[in-house]
């Protein structure tokens, strides 16, 4: 019997499954429609697993939504219509939408599944975040659960903890619009780039400058008692801009060109001083949340806690014993939180195991062996291939990898990547500018062998475990100044990967990339900027000629393109 | 077109198909050069040029639940395609008038753009004429025009006809607000039980 969660409608659309046996399916929406952060119901993720796993109302338990659908319609309506005039416009918006959104979720699985109605559950926003911490740990009572996000059921923070048998306290919640999460989003918006995508480039921008606005940021959002200053902000009476004239007055003309100069210094200090507010209201959001709980090992989630910056400057004041943030913290990842949820309504003393972080299918399910004869020539399927393409690597290659299991969160993890030498600069270079299609301020990220780590960086055990899916920053050590420059970010870190299973094939690739003079590879997703992730080998056919790469790793060999 | 490949059993089909995404994601790679040129040359606020990939399901130029090519058959998929990239042709000649005396660069890219658009109209047109009966092929091809016409009008239309409703919305805001200001709504901080005080099939 399949347990299934859904996560749609607001941010990138996905679907969990498992029968907590042998099989897990996490897939997104965008994977199909191959539009970006494609936030509609998953139609065709939901039709992908039908076929896959002959779904009807006999093989499923339950279909869990991720949220409330109306409390979360509701609250922020309720919220902006106090003053309805000065909101007109959000709320003309706000109610046109209602019709598209998780109001009918039950109408659109339906045209998909005949299914009973009653095997339809729905979990609450933050649960579900809190739930989905628990895949990457197992003793759930020495934890607290901190969630916070832009808003979600009009709750902004949330603080849960579990007990051994699953009973779970929230022990205090923060509402809509005091939220962190929406101030950076305002932020983001301001400095040009789209909300809901371009925060991490803020927070990459911030490096390059200095936290001079720190007062003025201070004076809009109370970092001790997790409160907003309204005046500076419209999200909750524009659809459009998220920020006010007083915001501008404050920090001058939004969307500047960063490519001159001047707005790029100015816009770096803006990015700068909005990190440091965020780190200082997290740090204390974690304190209060070690405080009430008298637990000091933290899993914090949400889309907030994708920032990894903030999580590597969090781990050098010693507020807790562990933090982790598991790899898909956003609304996307709530999609095995809300399966989850739907295993223990009905277990009522357990959860889902989880035995790997890589729960998105295997290459094997989604392909069909006839489309990689057709589009691609095989190069080497001896056993020796990982070796090749390790000295195709040291001879300044970029390289594609696409295997194993699908990745989860934003961050690809070897299985569906981009290599090439992290001390070739040439090659990290046109990966990042000309291939990728990054900023010049967006450094590429390092992946190596656990056992080389202690020789090239530096991080504090508290937040180790994030490393093996790259949710925290570390600090370049002097030898790594002197062999891989290029990967170093301006401020000394880097968003590194450790690979600790010695049967994957990356391990494979660096060990014999060790053998050949280099211990560390770039990896960089398999996409190229605003464009998803490849799922399938048609993707990775049509991105490898886009890119124009020639070698892609595969299960059981290395292949080459074909000239079609 | 990349769906179109993913699932069309004819290899030869399928490679074409491919060849025709590659072409398009060429020719976007174009525009944004082009639009990136304009944005800095013209001082335009990047905002408003920005390029969001969910409106264009709003737009109705894509389906939310389904791919064009999975609902028509293979040979009113090509006509389909060749009638769009016939407008799409008209449309390019236009704007590469515009740019024609003070962008060469950009005119130049426009030209090598239609002269794909002019082959997948041929092939596409092609394999529609010789697959259908000619009088079946004129009704088809005329059918899409005017379908593209109207899908055109609406996509660009979508903020005109939103006013429509709004004098109704504004009602329904100002009835609401009445109901709403009377309600007392508490907010709970904590919760000793959460699963115990959830109703797992209640959207509330």
């Amino acid at each position: 019997m399949f347990y299934i969660g859904i996560s749609a409608y607001y941010h990138e659309s996905s679907i969990f499954l498992t029968d907590n046996k042998d099989t897990n399916c996490f897939v997104k929406e965008e994977f199909f429609s191959r539009i970006k952060g494609d936030k509609n119901f998953p139609h065709r993720s939901l039709k992908f697993l039908i076929k896959k796993f002959d779904l009807k109302n006999e093989n499923i338990k339950s279909i869990c939504f991720y949220e409330k659908p109306f409390k979360s319609w509701w609250e922020i309506f309720y919220y902006s219509i106090k003053n309805p005039f000065q909101n007109k416009d959000f709320l003309i918006n706000h109610l046109k939408n209602f019709n598209k959104g998780s109001i009918f979720f039950y109408t659109d699985v339906n045209k998909l599944i005949n299914i009973s109605r009653e095997k339809i559950v729905y979990s609450s926003h933050h649960l579900s975040h809190c739930l989905y911490g628990l895949s990457v740990i197992k003793n759930v009572s020495d934890y607290v659960y901190v969630t916070c996000d832009g808003v979600g059921e009009g709750e902004t923070m949330s603080i849960y903890t579990i007990d051994d048998e699953y009973k779970i306290k929230k022990i205090w919640t923060n509402f809509y619009p005091n939220s962190i999460g929406l101030l950076y989003s305002a932020i983001t918006d301001f400095l040009g780039f789209e909300i809901n995508e371009g925060e991490f480039k803020v927070m990459s921008l911030g490096s390059f400058g200095k936290p001079v606005y720190e007062k003025e940021l201070k004076e809009m959002f109370d970092v001790e008692n997790f409160v907003i200053n309204m005046d500076y902000f419209k999200f909750h009476k524009s659809p459009s801009k998220s920020f006010s004239k007083k915001l501008c007055e404050v920090f001058g003309e939004p969307y500047l060109d960063i490519n001159e100069k001047e707005n790029f210094n100015k816009y770096a200090d803006i990015a700068s001083s909005t990190q440091l507010i965020l780190e200082h209201t997290m740090k204390n959001l974690i304190q209060k949340a070690i405080n009430l709980s008298g637990r000091r090992k933290v899993i914090l989630t949400g889309g907030v806690a994708l920032n990894c910056k903030m999580v590597h400057n969090l781990s050098k004041q010693d507020i807790f014993e562990e933090m982790i943030i598991p790899p898909s913290p956003g609304d996307s990842g709530s999609a095995i939180g809300a399966a989850n949820f739907a295993f223990l309504e009905k277990s009522k003393v357990k959860t889902i195991d989880f035995n790997s972080i890589f729960l998105g299918p295997k290459k094997s399910l989604i392909n069909k062996k006839e489309s990689k004869d057709n589009l691609f020539l095989k190069i080497n399927l001896t056993i020796d291939f990982a070796n090749e393409a390790a000295t195709k690597l040291i001879e300044g290659e970029i390289i594609a990898s696409y295997y194993g299991s699908t990745e989860v969160g934003p961050r690809s993890l070897g299985n569906t990547s981009i290599l090439c030498n992290a001390r070739n600069e040439e090659a990290v270079n046109n990966l990042n500018l000309n291939l990728k299609k990054r900023g010049r301020f967006q450094p590429l990220a390092p992946i190596l062998l656990e056992e080389n780590f202690n020789k090239y960086f530096s991080i504090n055990k508290n937040v180790f475990k994030n490393l093996e899916w790259m949710g925290t920053l570390c600090d370049a050590k002097e030898l790594l100044y002197k062999d891989y420059a290029s990967i170093i970010h301006i401020d000394g870190t880097c968003r590194t990967q450790i690979v600790k299973d010695e049967s994957s094939l990356i391990y494979k690739v660096l060990k014999n990339l060790s053998s050949k003079g280099s211990n560390i590879l770039v990896n960089t997703s398999f996409n190229i900027s605003k464009d998803p992730v490849v799922f399938d080998l048609y993707d990775v056919y049509v991105n490898m000629r886009r890119m124009n790469i020639k070698f892609v790793l595969m299960d059981d060999g290395l292949y080459q393109v074909k000239d079609i | 077109m990349l769906f179109a490949a993913k699932i069309v059993n004819n290899k030869k089909l399928s490679d074409g198909f491919i060849r025709h995404a590659l072409d398009e994601y060429k020719h976007c790679f174009i525009f944004t050069n082009i639009k990136n040129q304009l944005i800095s040359e013209y001082k335009i606020n990047k905002k408003e040029l920005s390029f969001v990939p969910n409106h264009i399901y709003n737009k109705g130029y894509i389906y939310k639940d389904h791919f064009i090519f999975e609902k028509k058959k293979l040979n009113d998929f090509a006509i389909f395609v060749g009638a769009n990239e016939a407008i799409a042709e008209e449309k390019l000649i236009d704007f590469s008038n515009h740019l024609k005396g003070h962008k060469p660069l950009a005119f130049k890219q426009i030209q090598n753009i239609l002269k794909d658009e002019e082959r997948h109209t041929e092939y596409s047109l092609r394999f529609a004429k010789k697959n259908n009966s000619f009088f079946s092929y004129q009704i088809k091809l005329t059918k899409e025009k005017v379908l593209s016409f109207f899908r055109h009008i609406y996509a660009n239309s979508l903020n005109k006809f939103s006013f429509i409703f709004h004098p109704i919305l504004i009602t329904i805001i100002i009835a609401l607000s009445l109901v709403t200001y009377f309600l007392k709504l508490k907010k709970k901080i904590t919760d000793e039980d959460v699963m115990k005080n959830i109703d797992p099939n209640s959207i509330t």
